[in-house]
C-alpha cells in the first residue's frame, strides 16, 4: 500500500442524542502514520466521535472506511482485529490478572488464539515472546508478575496503552491518556505513548485536556467544539485563534 | 528475579496439585476395599457432583455469572436415561448414553445460551431460574411419558461394552469419569481461551474492544458448563435408579452454586471440596435431623459467605495448614 495513501476517512458522520447534537457531519481523513490531537470543552462530542469509529456508539448517520474497507457496520471487536483500537477514558483494565496476564490476553486476542481450549498458555511461545517484549517496550518489567488492582493509576494507564499496542494496531484511539495523573508522570507517560508510535509508525487520535502538553507536543491538532471540528492545524496557530480562545479558555468580561 | 520466584512458585504449586490429584485417585479406587456399599454410594455421588459445580465455577471465577440452570442439563442426562434405559427401554449401554447426553447437552445448551447470554449479571441468573422454571413445568405437565410429578423409576444398572455393570462397576466408571472431567478441566482453565474468559469477566468494554467476540465466548463456556452437568446427569440417573422432575428445579441447580461457595470459588480444588462437603453434609443431616436439615446447611452456607467469602473451606484449610506451618518456622528459627 502506498504510505500516503488514506488509512481511515470519515465521512459525514453524525451522531444524536435526542435534541442534542453530540457529533454534526464529521468528515475526517487519516494517513498512515499520521498523529491528530483532538481537544475540545468538556461535552464536546470528542469521546463520541472516538467510540463511533471503535464501534462502541452507533452513528445515525455516516461511513467509516478502512483502507477501502466500509466497517460502519462491523462490531468493535472486529473493528479491533482490523486494527482500530481504542482505550477509555476512564480505567477500563482486567483488576485480577497480572501484568504479564494482561498483556498476554491481548496477544492472544491479536493472533485469533481464542478457542485454544486444551493448550497450556505457557508453552505458547510466541505469545509469550511477544507479550516480554511489550512490558520491556513499556518499562513494566518490574511490575510484570504483580496483579492490577494492586497497582497505581499511573501503571494503570500505562498498562492499558501497553495492551492497545499488544493488539498489533493500525491507528490507535487514545481517550486522554493522562487524565488524572499528576504533572511530571504525564510527560513521562505522553513521552513513551509518542515514542512508540513513532516507532512502530501508527496512525493516532488522542484526545487531551491539558493544553500546555499539547503545546509542547506541536502535533497536528484540531478543535471540537459542539459536535463540529472548528479548528486544525499546528497547536501554535490554532490556540491563537479568537475562536478557539473564546471555546476553550473563555474570556474574562 | 521476581519472575523467576513466581514461577517457581506456580511449578510448585502444579507439583502439589498432581501429587493430591494422584494420592486421590488411589484412595478412590482402594476405598471400597474398606468400607460398605453405603459409603461408597455416598463418594460416587460426590464424584458426579463435581462436573456440575466446575461448570457453575467457570461460569463465576471466569465469567462472574451466577449459573442457576445447570439442574437443566442434569435433567437432559437423567431423563434421557429414564427413556432410554428404563421406561422405553432401548439401551442402557454406557458407551452410547453418554456420547448422546453430551450432543444433547451441547445443542440445548446453544440454543439456551443464546437467549440467556443476552444479558449478564443479574438478569442472567434470573433469566436462568425462569429457563429452568419452563422445563420443570414440562416434564411435570407431559405426565404420559415423563411420568410427571412421580418421575420414572426402576432404571437397571447400566451396561459397559455389553457387560451390565454391578454396583461396584458403576461406582469405578463414576471415578474414572469424573477424574477425566477434572483432568480436562484443568487443561481449560490453564488455556489461552480461559484467559480470554477471564477478561470479559473482568470488563465487558475493555475485552470487546481488544477483539475478543465477548458473546460468543460467553455462549461457549455456557455449553462447557452444560455439557458437563448433562454426563454426570447421565450417572446420576443410574445412581439413584430414579428420575423425577426435580432434577429440572432451580432449586437443584441452587445446590450446585451453594457447592460452589461453600468450596470457595477461588481455588481450582474448590468445587471438589464443595460437592465433597455438600453431598456429605447434606446426607448426615438430613437423615440425623429430618425435620430441620435445611435449616442447618443454610446457616453453614451462610456462615461460610459471611466469614470467608469466596475462598471458602478450602481458604480455611489453607490458613489453618499455612499458620501452622508458619509455628514449625518460628519455632526452628528460635532453636
Amino acid at each position: 500500500m502506498m504510505p500516503n495513501e488514506g488509512l481511515l476517512e470519515v465521512k459525514n458522520l453524525k451522531k444524536f442524542y435526542g435534541k442534542v447534537t453530540a457529533v454534526s457531519d464529521i468528515s475526517l481523513k487519516i494517513r498512515y502514520d499520521q498523529v491528530i490531537m483532538l481537544v475540545g470543552a468538556n461535552g464536546a462530542g470528542k469521546t463520541t466521535f472516538l467510540n463511533i469509529i471503535a464501534g462502541l456508539t452507533e452513528a445515525d448517520d455516516g461511513e467509516i472506511i478502512l483502507s477501502g474497507e466500509n466497517i460502519t457496520r462491523f462490531p468493535p471487536h472486529k473493528r479491533a482485529k482490523k486494527g482500530i483500537i481504542k482505550t477509555f477514558q476512564l480505567e477500563h483494565v482486567f483488576e485480577s490478572m497480572t501484568v504479564f496476564d494482561h498483556i498476554r490476553t491481548a496477544c492472544i486476542s491479536a493472533d485469533n488464539k481464542h478457542y485454544l481450549f486444551f493448550k497450556n498458555i505457557n508453552n505458547e511461545r510466541e505469545i509469550n515472546e511477544r507479550a516480554e517484549e511489550i512490558i520491556e517496550l513499556f518499562d513494566l518489567t518490574e511490575v510484570k508478575n504483580v496483579f492490577v488492582k494492586s497497582l497505581g493509576h499511573g501503571y494503570r494507564k500505562v498498562i492499558d496503552i501497553a495492551t492497545s499496542f499488544a493488539m498489533k494496531p493500525k491507528i490507535l484511539l487514545i481517550d486522554e491518556p493522562t487524565s488524572g495523573i499528576g504533572e511530571e508522570e504525564k510527560y513521562r507517560i505522553m513521552d513513551l505513548l509518542m515514542d512508540q508510535i513513532t516507532a512502530k509508525k501508527l496512525s493516532a487520535i488522542i484526545v487531551e485536556h491539558d493544553l500546555n502538553l499539547v503545546k509542547d507536543l506541536g502535533r497536528e491538532t484540531i478543535v471540537m467544539h459542539e459536535g463540529q471540528f472548528i479548528a486544525r492545524g499546528n497547536p501554535g496557530d490554532v490556540f491563537c485563534q479568537d475562536n478557539v480562545i473564546d471555546i476553550l479558555v473563555g474570556r474574562g468580561f | 528475579m521476581g519472575a523467576k520466584k513466581v514461577m517457581i512458585k506456580s511449578f510448585q504449586e502444579q507439583k502439589m496439585l498432581s501429587i493430591i490429584l494422584i494420592t486421590s485417585v488411589f484412595i478412590l479406587m482402594i476405598i471400597p476395599l474398606f468400607v460398605g456399599g453405603y459409603t461408597r454410594t455416598l463418594i460416587q455421588r460426590s464424584l458426579l457432583w463435581i462436573p456440575p459445580v466446575f461448570g457453575v465455577y467457570i461460569l463465576y471465577s471466569l465469567l462472574r455469572q451466577v449459573h442457576f440452570a445447570q439442574s437443566i442439563f442434569i435433567g437432559i442426562g437423567s431423563y434421557l436415561v429414564a427413556f432410554l434405559a428404563g421406561k422405553y427401554y432401548f439401551t442402557n449401554e454406557l458407551l452410547i448414553l453418554i456420547p448422546v447426553a453430551l450432543v444433547l447437552s451441547i445443542i440445548i445448551a446453544s440454543i439456551i445460551g443464546i437467549f440467556l447470554m443476552r444479558r449478564t449479571g443479574f438478569y442472567f441468573a434470573v433469566m436462568g431460574i425462569a429457563m429452568t422454571m419452563v422445563f420443570w413445568s414440562i416434564v411435570c405437565k407431559a405426565r404420559e411419558i415423563t411420568g410427571g410429578t412421580d418421575g420414572i423409576s426402576n432404571i437397571p444398572n447400566p451396561n459397559l461394552l455389553g457387560v451390565q455393570l454391578s454396583n461396584q462397576g458403576l461406582y469405578y466408571v463414576s471415578v474414572v469419569i469424573s477424574v477425566l472431567m477434572i483432568l480436562l478441566m484443568l487443561r481449560i482453565l490453564n488455556s489461552p481461551f480461559s484467559l480470554q474468559l477471564r477478561a470479559i469477566g473482568g470488563d465487558i468494554d475493555k475485552a470487546e474492544s481488544i477483539g475478543i467476540p465477548v458473546k460468543r465466548m460467553q455462549r461457549i463456556a455456557f455449553v462447557i458448563a452444560g455439557s458437563y452437568a448433562g454426563i454426570s446427569g447421565v450417572l446420576l440417573a443410574f445412581t439413584y435408579n430414579y428420575v423425577g422432575p426435580s432434577n429440572f428445579d432451580w432449586q437443584y441447580g441452587a445446590n450446585f452454586i451453594q457447592s460452589a461457595i461453600l468450596g470457595g470459588v477461588n481455588y481450582f480444588i474448590g468445587p471438589i471440596v464443595g460437592a465433597f462437603s455438600f453431598v456429605t453434609l447434606d446426607f448426615f443431616l438430613s437423615t440425623w435431623f429430618p425435620s430441620f436439615w435445611e435449616i442447618i446447611t443454610g446457616l453453614a452456607i451462610a456462615i461460610i459467605v459471611v466469614t470467608v467469602g469466596e475462598e471458602g473451606i478450602t481458604g480455611l484449610v489453607k490458613k489453618f495448614l499455612s499458620k501452622i506451618s508458619l509455628e514449625g518456622k518460628y519455632k526452628n528459627d528460635a532453636k
